[in-house]
């Protein structure tokens, strides 16, 4: 089996570990493109194709096939931020986001939607996103899903998400076959420990090797810490060192120097960038409006095996729920299923002794089914904001509005319901107030009156945007329509955190798509402007 | 104090988080107070509080280890082994997984974790926050179970987040390990999948699986 990674480093690719270099050292490039996850990696890729020499870095390591050994202590604490531990500041909602070449990309379970039209729509009439509108995102979603082998998934669902089916069908609700991002996949069920088979299409095997191919250089183990401007461009851009695991700052620093500054840190990490720096941000808008998709879970005991570690994590989902009372009313959610490893499932429930222990027990047994919601489209879903810790370090505030409440039960309610019409024996909300309940009665009756304060339910997010908002006013956004920020020439924002509301579908093709665009712009303005 | 939580956990959560809210109310300003002193006190992450034995781990302090150890039983339940040997082999490999764990969870969490386990234990701060006045190696499995559900289900959400944090390291830390899943019909990487991929083939990148090697 061929490794496109080892292969390019054997060729000669620029790859360089920065706990390599001295300290004060100075790197200079065209482009230098901070974070190498979807926004980054797709930037480099369409700037290095036209000639630029562009610089990627990346505070992580450069973990590939050879380190991805399927171990979950090992994969959760070594390509996830934080190790895992990264929450919202309250403790309410884990966000597990990806910290590898690559990002989230590398770690994600592949599932490829398109942008909703109503989301294009609606940003369109909101923010005056006109290059978003869905006639003119249409090729750029083509270009990229033949890019990266986005195609609807062949094989039969596994157990899991079968399940997820047989409930929508019970209930006349409806549900699809997702996209996945896979080449020659041995649908294992791998796909969040990073891809064992090099089969998903990810950031690592696609764009990174194109750009090193065109003469990029990727730098890795370098955190982005703050810029210097000159009147309204970045003079330089400071990076701190990490040891060569990428686990522990090291006192050292660099400096990289570039004609053009393209920041793709993610929803939290491009804000905090430009919050260390103390960038303009004349009307307040910087790290504002951040989205989390945030997720809740039912977890339920099946009369027959499910073996949610088994086979693709997601290849069915139900869109039932997801803009029925309208794109700007109640909030809706998107329900899909979370595949079901021990140690994943232990962290998810937020138990411990007995019930925990029963609930393992019952490993191979178990659905899990989630919800998504779509938050951003009301006025009582403004989102979070992120700001700097006493150490510089960046967190998300994010208020769960009694909007955000009222969706929580619905969609406890939902997956109960889905769950026993597909068979369940017996289900629980993950919440700590929840019991186990043995028929759809018992769990109608009692999760209307579940506690949505923080704390008391299990909440994730793997879907976090914002905080950089596009927008055709500076007053309401951070950077234009084509990533260009409003007050500093000479960068743009290139990543999921320029989104102006969540996307209402797992968002790495809204990224890609969006990327590939505003770079192509960028490259044109950089090489003729 | 054990006779108090005992009644307390046949009390409704209401009434629990009552009680709660009380002592936190009387005793939580002190509290915060000896966690901050605590904190401040701990000049490296690594400074055991008590004991100036050397530490085997990279993140914990044997003080650490021993409070650890003595809230894996009521963590794991009817999961945790029954065998003195046993036990203690489950023990060392906890350990070595929690302290790994913790190694990567970055410098903000680490410096939060700290002072979690600091308050755990100091003597004066333990007993309020946990009614447990006892060291940790003499406190029976109900006493900590007794302490668990008072901080999952407290209005406090200080408490709750302490409480999520134990539970998670621990379990996550229990569970993740494929050993310990066998008999739930999860036993790791499947064999016709470690025999085809070429990760799998060398010996030493195995042994230093968890460690991480430099690329």
């Amino acid at each position: 089996m061929k490794d496109i990674i080892q292969a390019g480093l054997e060729r000669g690719w620029d790859v360089i570990n920065a706990a390599t270099l001295l300290d004060k050292t100075v790197l200079e490039a065209d482009v230098v493109v901070i974070g190498s996850g979807a926004g980054g990696a797709t930037s480099a890729e369409f700037l290095s194709r036209t000639g630029l020499k562009v610089l990627l870095i990346e505070e992580a390591r450069l973990r590939y096939q050879k380190d991805f050994k399927l171990n979950e202590l090992d994969a959760f604490s070594s390509l996830y931020q934080e190790g895992t531990s990264r929450k919202t500041a309250d403790g309410a909602i884990a966000i597990y986001q990806g910290r590898t070449v690559g990002g989230s990309t590398t770690v994600n379970w592949t599932s490829t939607f398109r942008t909703p039209e109503p989301t294009l729509n609606h940003w369109d009439k909101h923010f005056g996103l006109r290059e978003f509108s869905p006639a003119s995102m249409t090729s750029w979603f083509e270009e990229r899903e033949r890019a990266l082998s986005m195609q609807p998934w062949q094989t039969a669902p596994n157990e899991n998400n079968a399940i997820l089916k047989r409930g929508c069908d019970a209930l006349g609700w409806s549900s699809h076959t997702m996209i996945r991002n896979v080449k020659g996949c041995w649908n294992l069920g791998y796909c969040g420990f990073g891809c064992p088979t090099n089969a998903k299409q990810s950031m690592l095997l696609t764009s990174i090797p194109t750009a090193l191919d065109h003469q990029a250089s990727l730098l890795t183990c370098a955190s982005a810490e703050h810029f210097k401007f000159q009147g309204d461009r970045i003079s330089e851009l400071t990076c701190s060192i990490f040891d060569s695991e990428g686990f522990q700052k090291t006192a050292r620093s660099i400096s990289i120097r570039a004609r053009h500054y393209v920041l793709a840190a993610g929803a939290i990490g491009s804000p905090a960038v430009l919050l260390r720096s103390e960038a303009p941000d004349p009307f307040q808008t910087l790290g504002k409006r951040t989205f989390l998709h945030p997720v809740n879970t039912c977890t339920a005991t099946m009369k027959d095996p499910v073996r949610g570690f088994e086979g693709a994590p997601q290849s069915i989902y139900s869109d039932e729920f997801l803009w029925k009372e309208g794109v700007t009313g109640p909030v809706g959610f998107k329900l899909e299923v979370a595949p079901v490893f021990p140690g994943g499932l232990a962290a998810q429930e937020a138990l411990h002794g007995e019930r925990l222990a029963s609930r393992l027990q019952l490993l191979a047994y178990t659905n899990s089914t989630i919800a998504l919601l779509r938050d951003g489209f009301h006025a009582d879903s403004p989102g979070g904001s992120v700001r700097l810790r006493h150490d510089n370090s960046p967190v998300l505030d994010y208020p769960i509005t009694d909007y955000l409440k009222q969706g929580f039960i619905k969609a406890y309610l939902a997956m109960a319901e889905l769950q026993f019409a597909a068979g369940a024996i017996s289900l629980s909300a993950a919440h700590h107030d929840a019991r186990e309940w043995t028929s759809w009665q018992q769990a109608k009756a009692e999760i209307p009156r579940l506690s949505m304060e923080p704390l008391r339910a299990a909440l994730f997010s793997a879907h976090v945007m914002g905080g950089c908002s596009m927008g055709t006013s500076p007053q309401n956004s951070v950077v234009n329509q084509y990533g260009e920020h409003h007050q500093i020439s000479n960068l743009n924002i290139i990543d999921g955190s320029t989104f102006p509301t969540s996307i209402g579908a797992n968002p790495q093709l809204s990224i890609f798509a969006m990327a590939a665009k505003q770079a192509s712009h960028l490259a044109t303005r950089l090489n003729f402007g | 104090m054990h006779l108090t939580i005992k009644k307390a956990q046949q009390e409704t959560g209401a009434d629990l988080n009552r009680r709660q809210f009380i002592k936190t109310g009387l005793f939580g300003g002190l509290l915060l107070s000896t966690v901050h002193l605590g904190a401040c006190s701990t000049k490296t992450l690594k400074a055991p509080l008590n004991s100036n034995q050397q530490s085997p781990y990279r993140f914990l302090t044997r003080d650490d280890a021993l409070m650890l150890s003595a809230l894996l039983p009521a963590m794991l339940a009817q999961n945790w082994p029954s065998g003195p040997a046993e036990q203690r082999q489950a023990e060392a490999d906890t350990l070595q997984r929690i302290d790994t764990f913790l190694v990567r969870v970055g410098s903000f969490n680490q410096h939060e974790i700290r002072k979690l386990f600091d308050l755990l234990q100091m003597r004066l701060a333990r007993g309020l926050a946990t009614g447990i006045w006892r060291n940790w190696e003499t406190t029976d499995k109900q006493q900590i179970e007794a302490f668990l559900q008072d901080w999952k289900h407290s209005v406090i959400g200080l408490f709750n987040s302490g409480y999520n944090g134990l539970s998670d390291i621990i379990c996550f830390a229990w569970y993740s390990n494929p050993q310990n899943t066998l008999s739930f019909g999860y036993s790791g990487v499947p064999e016709h999948v470690l025999q085809s991929l070429p990760q799998f083939h060398n010996a030493t990148q195995q042994a230093t699986q968890l460690t991480g090697s430099t690329s």
